[in-house]
């Protein structure tokens, strides 16, 4: 059986705007399935809660629609459980970078081999405006009417400092560069964590999609930016980035930087026994025999 | 009140944390193990490394141990705060020995005076000179205190010495023979001083013609290894007192079962990770205390909401906020039946003995699979962390239930996760194994496990998630869940019913009031939640005085009754840290009888 795109997709209906740029992701996402050919039975996609976590249930494959900033601990228990398995985590950036951010300083560190999108609007949309820890300082959103009193995180230079071996950095606008990424995050041996900016069109005014597009600018490609260097991909994580809600500056995508070491997964099977049949039960409590 | 069986022995020995009191209580009990008989040992220690009141209660016998808990025979204090504490309330036939150096003490003066007034005997022992003289230093005074307990009671000398080189095995020779000669000053001491005391001498048990199977767990390892038992493979945790144990030993063993044992950033994540793994068609718990159980609350109801088989062991420690770490309470069971928003569904079940810890995270992972929810198993500190034999025999047959699951090859048309057989199975499709997938959602949902808002669709899912146990009590047999004592249909005097460990210590408070020829109807539960309502209303329908002894402050089990059985019981609590001891529990039950029958 070849699987086409649409077989990756669940028959429910999704439940965000007409227009919003999650649409992007989750083509994207059924496509990247697609060209490896991995039936949907043998993918697991697990996600937050908040307007791109709603991912999971709009896919065929095995999900976890979970709690609001708990996506990646159930990820880790499945990735431990099965590491057959591939783990997708999506959420935005309320979700893994304020409620959940312990959580992916250690998912990251500890590198298990998870592919892990953040749908970037800046903002909490589902609770209808709120400012996130992305959100530019000044945003005005309903719990900060006199504007966010503080700097927004740079989730590329937060995720290169957690030590997290892949740190990308997409656009939902562009399907193309999308794919790409998210192909090169799925293939990659490790934490694989992109950020996708994905604009909210009914909340933040300001941007669209199109007015961002003549923006984005490739460092790979464009600037020659070899994603080995961790100095310099720390440095064009901190030094490119750009508030995306005003001004006309280039917003630098890509593969800022990537690494090759051990998954979390093959230092648990270092350790474990592989062995068939298991030893008996007995021979542990012998152990503690008088 | 008397030691439950003329041939019960239990000894105290207690000072400051660091003194080697928790060393000295694993030898005697070691020790007198494998002179035949049966042993345990209760610790209480401070949440410190050093300093703070530590204690060790030894309990010998020659039959099996109903209460690892009691009022002491013997009692051995090492320190001023030890002995002020301990013999604040002892029963006229104990012996008490006391550091001599600590005898100088003012206060301490004045309490011996009380003692000997109550006709209490009490010796004044120089453990700390007699281990300066022999071993060049005091640090070995409880080794000391060991040899003079041993000769008091019988504890065999060679034995002795065997258990102190197998516990000091990683040591130098030297630190095991100063610890010999530590012991054996102690001995000669006792031989010079204390031969008169022969009534606490222990008579020998009659060698065994079966080679001695049996094992020394505490509640936390027997729960560890009635997880193993139970085909768990996936373990998580955050380290955290009193429950910190199950882990170590589940990190050692779960990677040689081809599983392992993950320690998560909180927990939080800890039962995160087992939610993971348990839709990945692992058997998986994880193991914490109060705090860490309000920390799971909204994972435990997204367990529920979700359906997914998940352990949750609670070593219960004196709350609220950080409390008493290391100290005994049964105050988690309404955070364990009731916690988190939403009315989500649970099992409570609670083990009220060290071999029961191991059956009972059989159940817990049986209910689990068999039920698709969270299970919250509830130990205590005390239980947790006292040790006792326990015979290989009571390991053996605990089988073990298997999820359903969705076959390879089977359909994969119209799947729907949550649609009941009529034997109420659910088929639950498992990422790997099953041919097709689905999302688990905490958003509410319907059979096929996609969002539904309808009032009818929620409806019927809350139905469905809460209705699944309704036969919980007639699935399992009897002695599963709960034991009932009530022979015939006699006249009873007080109905007494009791959960968790103070369960045992009240059997042989019950068994006391019987000798006493008091008529005692008794309930002890392991199915908390839900309630075991046909065998509670069974019990009280006995008699008019329900008593429910449980070491809270507001006798939660009691108010579950008047909740969801026709018993209007009276509250027995204690919620000072300590255990319950028999001879309290005796003294409060027979407050409710009428003063005739016990004057």
């Amino acid at each position: 059986m070849i699987w086409k795109p649409q077989d990756y997709r669940s028959s429910i209906k999704p439940t965000w705007c007409k227009g919003c740029s999650y649409y992007g992701v989750l083509s994207a996402l059924t496509e990247v399935f697609a060209a490896r050919q991995i039936a949907p039975h043998r993918l697991n996609v697990i996600s937050g809660i908040g307007c791109s976590s709603r991912m999971t249930l709009l896919l065929g494959t095995f999900g976890l629609h979970t709690l609001h900033g708990r996506a990646l601990p159930v990820a880790i228990g499945s990735r431990i459980a099965n590491p057959d398995i591939p783990v997708v985590v999506v959420a935005g950036d309320g979700d893994f970078f304020s409620i959940g951010i312990g959580h992916f300083v250690h998912a990251a560190r500890k590198n298990f081999n998870m592919t892990v999108l953040c749908l970037d609007n800046r903002m909490y949309a589902m609770t209808k405006n709120q400012a996130s820890p992305t959100s530019s300082a000044g945003y005005r959103g309903t719990l900060t009417p006199f504007g966010k009193l503080s700097v927004p995180l740079n989730v590329l230079e937060f995720g290169i400092a957690c030590d997290a071996t892949f740190v990308a950095r997409t656009f939902a606008g562009s399907q193309k560069h999308l794919q790409e990424t998210i192909s090169s995050a799925f293939d990659h041996n490790g934490f694989s964590f992109v950020e996708i900016i994905a604009p909210c069109r009914t909340f933040d005014r300001d941007v669209s999609l199109a007015s961002l597009l003549p923006r984005i600018v490739d460092i790979n490609r464009e600037y020659g930016h070899d994603p080995a260097d961790k100095e310099r991909a720390l440095a064009a994580a901190v030094a490119t980035y750009e508030d995306t809600s005003s001004g006309d500056a280039a917003i630098p995508v890509g593969i800022f930087w990537k690494s090759g070491t051990a998954t979390f997964e093959e230092r648990i099977a270092s350790v474990q026994n592989h062995r068939h049949p298991l030893p008996p039960i007995g021979s542990v409590f012998e152990k503690y025999s008088l | 009140m008397a030691p439950s069986h003329p041939h019960t022995l239990r000894c105290k020995i207690s000072g400051e944390a660091g003194d080697g009191i928790m060393t000295a209580g694993e030898l005697m009990m070691r020790t007198a193990a494998r002179q035949g008989f049966e042993t345990s040992v209760a610790k209480s220690f401070p949440s410190n490394i050093r300093g703070g009141y530590a204690q060790s209660l030894i309990t010998i016998s020659d039959a099996p141990i109903i209460s690892p808990l009691g009022e002491c025979a013997i009692l051995f204090t090492l320190s001023s705060d030890a002995f002020l504490l301990d013999t604040a309330d002892l029963q006229p036939d104990t012996l008490v020995l006391a550091e001599a150096t600590l005898l100088t003490d003012p206060e301490c003066l004045k309490r011996e005076q009380q003692l000997l007034d109550n006709g209490i005997t009490v010796y004044s022992v120089p453990v700390k000179q007699l281990a300066r003289e022999t071993a060049g230093s005091c640090t070995l005074r409880s080794t000391v205190a060991t040899g003079i307990v041993a000769m008091l009671t019988g504890i065999s000398k060679k034995l002795l010495g065997s258990s102190l080189t197998e516990r000091f095995s990683s040591k130098s020779s030297d630190v095991i023979e100063l610890n010999r000669m530590a012991l054996e000053s102690g001995l000669l001491w006792a031989h010079q001083h204390l031969s008169d005391s022969s009534q606490f001498r222990l008579a020998a048990v009659p060698p065994q013609t079966q080679p001695d199977n049996r094992l020394i767990l505490d509640g936390n390892l027997a729960m560890a290894l009635g997880a193993l038992q139970a085909g768990c493979t996936f373990y998580a945790s955050y380290p955290i007192t009193p429950a910190t144990p199950i882990g170590n030993t589940l990190a050692r063993e779960l990677p040689d079962r081809g599983g392992f044992a993950y320690q998560a950033e909180d927990e939080i994540a800890a039962l995160g990770t087992v939610i993971g793994a348990s839709f990945c068609g692992a058997r998986a718990m994880t193991a914490t205390s109060g705090p860490g159980l309000s920390l799971m609350q909204e994972f435990i109801g997204y367990a529920s909401m979700v359906e997914l088989p998940v352990v949750i062991v609670d070593v219960q420690r004196a709350g609220p906020s950080t409390g008493m770490p290391t100290k005994h309470s049964q105050d988690d069971l309404h955070a364990a039946i009731f916690g988190g928003h939403g009315e989500g569904q649970r099992i409570v079940i609670a083990p009220q003995s060290v071999e029961e810890c191991f059956g009972a995270t059989v159940t817990a992972f049986n209910c689990a699979e068999r039920y698709q929810c969270p299970v919250i198993l509830l130990s205590d500190s005390t239980l947790g962390m006292t040790g006792t034999t326990i015979a290989r025999t009571a390991l053996e047959n605990h089988p073990v239930v298997n999820r359903s699951i969705l076959p390879d090859g089977a359909a994969a048309t119209d799947y729907r996760r949550y649609r009941q057989e009529p034997s109420g199975e659910m088929l639950m499709a498992i990422p790997g194994v099953s041919p097709v997938a689905y999302r688990a959602t905490g958003v509410e949902h319907g059979e096929d496990s996609t969002p539904v808002t309808t009032p009818a669709g929620r409806t019927a899912r809350m139905r469905q998630r809460h209705g699944k146990t309704a036969s919980i009590e007639q699935e399992f047999p009897e002695p599963v869940f709960h034991d009932d004592e009530q022979s015939g249909d006699e006249a009873i005097d007080i109905a007494v019913c009791s959960w968790g460990l103070t369960a045992s210590v009240c059997r042989e408070a019950v068994a006391s009031l019987r000798r006493q020829g008091i008529r005692v109807c008794a309930i002890y539960p392991r199915l908390l939640f839900p309630v075991c309502t046909a065998a509670i209303n069974r019990w009280a329908r006995r008699c008019a005085t329900q008593v429910v002894i449980e070491a809270n402050h507001t006798g939660q089990y009691g108010l579950l009754l008047r909740m969801f059985t026709d018993a209007r019981p009276f509250s027995v609590t204690q919620a000072s840290g300590e255990p319950f001891l028999p001879g309290v529990i005796e003294r409060r039950l027979k407050e409710f009888l009428p003063a005739k029958e016990h004057s």
